[in-house]
């Protein structure tokens, strides 16, 4: 039953065995971002200390942080069971911290409360401030059988007899009335969302729902307390809830009496076996569906809440933004985390030089304005790639030049086989000026933005960043804006990961009659040629060149090679600054630049193919767009 | 404050107090109190500061750490074949095909059709099974060699891994010279990280120079894998290493299982910790599946070294293997920041930004000469070595 996913021994180490159980139920559910979205994950990470081992995640539909730690195990009738402290860190501004303790409240309003919940680990108090629900996890000693469970109360509830007054402007405000509770923290349903998704990934590693269900409810306490006692009282409306669920063929019910304590009168119990109908209390649960998600690529997705069609990302940018630079970093992460990407380019420019710098599949479109030649050939694109590959992420990576207004139909018409996540857009923080003031379409990129990269945030002056946040703000307020450097954002900042995200842009936010307007592209005198270059170039001469640009040159990249080093080396040019670095593959033959301008055609066409080593590609694209 | 009719807000309140004048007094002074339902107890845990002893330096060869050329094909292969958590005998990669396509082998298909020719006749294999296999011209591997040196200068050396192809691991073990310091018994011992196709396939380039290797491989191996060491013609010792239990070797030198399911259906990978001499501790790995930040906790948890200090890293550092839930946050900070390592080469699965985001941060990577299809100096390439606790 565990081959799969657990290979550990619980007869040797019981401690170790059961964290390393719980390690790889939560590490193996997070493989398939498909099915890690669709058990109810929303980010994990590990908590190492040399004491236990812990975990802090992210789940769907709630803001705050979970934090699991080891608390102990024990060997009783054939079963190891280990005990989990389940924690729940509200966001700051969650009104569920307002139910919170007042200490816990406090807490939660620390300027360092986020790397407090990241090391929780280190902070017992933490686990103990926001403590919420224990969960347990149990194997058979013969590894054949399964028990996860869950304990926790509807309400977690202090009352402060005498009230607590803290100072405020001066004078003492009543924080707490005299009887007025403390904490009345909704306990069980925190406790029931992670338990749901937690057990929904152990369906999910064992392919197999559970065979055995059991509730119990127990009458529930609270706590009176003021300076001098503190006391456990009934409390008629709370109830304790112990929930356990069994894999496999296990006498589940021994040990459950065990978790539940003999001698306590229950209210009520649910019991549930494999042949009966499943209660109605519990009949939606993804535990059940769960184990179907491996096999996905035979059932019926919707059912499961599985969209099966990947994520398309629109990424636009001025010309020389540095939406390759975004790109790398945006594929590196990607696969470093075994995720796979298609990129769709369309560059200006005979030559794909972006393709060249990328080591993944890359389908070209037609070279020139996505807006104007696209028309059917996205369609065809995705088409291609869906039928080849099956990507995680589908960037449409547009040209410098283009309008994401014009795409707006494109998309519409390829939902079928892509979900639109966001446009996210690079902006040059050096050049935004010289940009705004000259053409149109850089000011609609920003527009049409539901992200926002402030990009060679390293290049600009303090001063002239304001301005620029200033600006980008004016034509767009709704986008979330980032500061970047070198096109450096961790992609999970704005990509996918959150429901929250998605539903705010669930689509492009623009209404219906703005779409029939064409909008204004490359149409403001934009034209861009190619230049071939044969053999290797003087390095000074070229330089020298390069430095007498008129602004008029906006962008020039390609691959060139110097006399003194015969290694193709990388050229970028973006308005009076460049860089050269060693081009990535040395094999590649190409030597090319690609350049764009507005207005009257610079000298430096002329002057660089008046050297005898570069040669003016004959179809002049003087339409560019 | 709240203006919702006076009612007290929590968040508005401490908000207002974590800026300004209260501070965090209004805990501290024990203004209101609070009575936990659950006291948390962390168990006081003492550094275990197992003595795996000392060596004076320890030397890294990159024998090969290109794993395979083109990601695109291999992640599009794994998506066809069924995504990430299928077993990957069943992709039908080399050396496994059996001409049946992408997602249809098994490891019993495969290796019957090249068992006869393991591992004596490696040429023939590969014609065999690139004729059978779907993408065979993009496997590498991924191989390291390990020279330590103990304090009475006793040279001991040991291979970690075998890479993937036979062509291209026979061809990077000639161009370091592995083939005849395998055939001489130079080589004592060879370790297995883990299973994975790109450490683990090419074991047969291994055993061909020599098949009576003494064989360390990590607790979790599944039965297929345990076959292959038999199939692919190893006669020596072999040795499971448990999970969580320190296996030293020589002196200063020891290795250690992490058990944790791998993408691809493997469980458990295999690290090496050795103990420098007036350096710390150097920490070697095939992929780092578990996080570095789990890698250096385990050793400030199992293991006594010089200085305290965690001074050296090689490998593929799989940074943090999954989404975090706090993007805002930076991992390579702590991961690298943290422990302060003095010395770190890095390749494989690290990624070559990642790397150079190293350098930019100041961190002290040894940059490589990016030669044999190793793609960036950053990395520590194909053929480069990188010494601890002696130059190279």
């Amino acid at each position: 039953m565990l081959q799969n996913f657990f290979q550990g021994d619980i007869r040797t180490d019981e401690d170790g065995a059961i964290q390393e159980l719980l390690r790889a139920i939560l590490v193996r559910a997070q493989f398939v971002p498909a099915a890690r979205h669709a058990l109810g994950w929303r980010g994990l990470r590990q908590s190492v200390t040399t004491a236990v081992e812990g975990w802090t995640a992210r789940i769907e539909e709630y803001d705050g942080v979970f934090g699991i730690c080891f608390n102990g195990s024990k060997k009783e009738n054939g079963w190891v069971i280990g005990a989990f402290n389940l924690s729940y860190f509200p966001a700051a501004d969650e009104a569920m911290v307002e139910r919170c303790s007042l200490r816990a409240a406090a807490c939660s309003q620390r300027p360092d409360y986020m790397s407090l919940i990241r090391d929780f680990l280190q902070h017992e108090e933490m686990v103990s401030l926001f403590y919420t629900g224990t969960l347990f996890l149990a194997l058979d000693t013969r590894q054949k059988s399964l028990y996860l469970g869950m304990q926790s109360l509807t309400a977690q509830r202090t009352i402060a007899r005498k009230g607590i007054k803290l100072p405020h402007n001066g004078s003492e405000i009543w924080a707490v009335n005299p009887g007025g509770y403390d904490q009345n923290f909704p306990s069980l349903s925190v406790t029931q969302a992670f338990f749901n998704v937690l057990a929904a990934s152990l369906s999910f590693n064992l392919e197999q729902p559970p065979g055995w269900l059991i509730e119990r409810r127990f009458p529930g306490i609270e706590i009176i307390y003021d300076d001098k006692t503190t006391q456990n009282i009934p409390a008629p409306d709370i109830e304790e809830v112990l929930t356990g669920l069994g894999y496999g063929d296990g006498r589940f019910d021994a040990l459950f009496e065990t978790l539940a304590g003999t001698g306590r009168v229950p209210i009520r119990e649910i019991r549930w076996l494999g042949k009966d109908a499943i209660p109605p209390e519990y009949s939606e649960r993804k535990w059940w569906t769960a184990p179907h998600l491996t096999t996905w690529k035979t059932l019926n997705k919707k059912g499961l809440g599985i969209d099966e069609r990947p994520p398309l990302i629109i990424l636009t940018g001025f010309l020389g933004a540095g939406k390759t630079s975004f790109l790398q970093h945006f594929i590196e992460y990607q696969t470093q985390r075994s995720r796979f990407i298609a990129v769709i380019q369309n560059e200006i420019g005979n030559i794909g030089l972006d393709g060249k710098l990328l080591d993944y599949k890359v389908t070209e479109i037609d070279e020139g304005c996505v807006c104007c030649s696209l028309a059917g050939n996205l369609k065809r694109a995705l088409q291609e790639i869906l039928s080849n590959f099956q990507p995680d992420f589908i960037v449409l990576e547009t040209t410098g030049a283009a309008n994401p207004f014009n795409l707006l139909d494109e998309i519409r018409d390829v939902e079928d086989l892509v979900r639109y996540d966001c446009t996210a857009t690079v902006v040059d923080a050096v050049n935004l000026d010289h940009a705004l003031s000259n053409f149109q379409v850089a000011v609609e990129q920003i527009k049409a933005a539901d992200v926002l990269l402030l990009n060679k945030c390293d290049l600009a002056t303090e001063a002239s960043l304001q301005k620029a946040c200033k600006q980008i703000r004016n034509i767009n307020p709704k986008a979330m804006v980032f500061m970047t450097e070198r096109g450096d954002l961790n992609p999970s900042l704005i990509f996918d990961v959150d429901d929250r995200w998605a539903k705010k842009y669930i689509s492009p936010d623009i209404n219906d009659s703005e779409l029939s307007v064409h909008h204004s592209h490359i149409h403001d005198g934009l034209w861009c040629k190619t230049l071939y270059i044969t053999g290797s170039v003087n390095r000074d001469e070229f330089l020298s060149l390069v430095k007498s640009l008129t602004s008029s040159i906006f962008r020039i990249k390609g691959i060139v090679e110097f006399e003194d080093t015969p290694r193709p080396m990388l050229f970028q040019y973006v308005a009076g600054r460049f860089e050269l670095s060693l081009f990535p593959s040395p094999d590649i033959q190409e030597r090319f630049l690609t350049v764009i301008g507005q207005g009257k055609d610079s000298d430096i066409v002329n002057d660089l193919a008046s050297k005898g080593s570069i040669t003016l590609d004959r179809t002049e694209l003087n339409k560019a767009g | 404050m709240s203006e919702d009719k006076g009612q007290f807000s929590r968040r508005d309140f401490f908000k207002g107090a974590a800026m300004g004048v209260l501070g965090g007094t209004a805990l501290g002074m024990g203004l209101f109190s609070y009575s936990p339902w659950r006291k948390a107890y962390f168990p006081e845990v003492k550094r275990k500061m197992v003595d795996i002893g000392v060596c004076k330096s320890v030397k890294v060869t990159n024998i090969s750490e290109t794993s395979w050329f083109k990601n695109a094909v291999l992640m599009s292969d794994i998506k066809a074949a069924g995504g990430l958590l299928v077993n990957q005998y069943t992709y039908n990669w080399p050396p496994f095909g059996d001409g049946t396509g992408l997602g249809k082998g098994s490891y019993e298909n495969g290796i019957a059709k090249i068992k006869h020719l393991l591992p004596n006749n490696l040429e023939e294999a590969w014609r065999v099974t690139e004729k059978l296999s779907v993408s065979p011209d993009n496997a590498g591997g991924f191989a390291a060699l390990i020279e330590v040196e103990e304090m009475s200068g006793r040279k001991h050396k040991f291979l970690l891994d075998s890479g993937w192809s036979y062509k291209w691991m026979d061809e990077s073990f000639k161009r370091e010279g592995i083939d005849q310091m395998l055939r001489n018994n130079e080589i004592e011992a060879f370790i297995i990280s883990h299973e994975h196709f790109d450490h683990f396939w090419g074991i047969p380039v291994v055993f061909k120079y020599n098949p009576n290797i003494t064989t360390y491989y990590p607790q979790g191996l599944y039965p297929e894998g345990l076959q292959y060491l038999k199939d692919a013609g190893h006669k020596g010792k072999l040795i499971q290493v448990k999970s969580g239990a320190l296996n030293p070797i020589v002196p200063g030198f020891a290795t250690y299982n992490f058990p944790v399911p791998i993408i691809c259906r493997v469980y458990g990978e295999q690290s090496i910790y050795a103990n420098v001499k007036d350096h710390g501790l150097v920490s070697i790995t095939g992929c780092c599946h578990f996080g570095i930040i789990q890698f250096s906790e385990t050793a400030f948890r199992e293991i006594a070294y010089e200085k305290n200090q965690l001074y050296g890293i090689y490998g593929g550092l799989h940074i943090s293997p999954f989404e975090d839930w706090d993007p805002k946050y930076d991992d390579l900070v702590i991961s690298l920041g943290k422990y302060g390592y003095q010395k770190i080469g890095c390749n494989h699965c690290t990624g070559v930004l990642c790397a150079k985001k190293f350098i930019e941060r100041g961190y002290p990577v040894q940059k490589g000469t990016a030669r044999f299809r190793s793609p960036d100096p950053a990395y520590l390439g194909n053929g480069d070595k990188i010494g601890f606790g002696i130059e190279v």
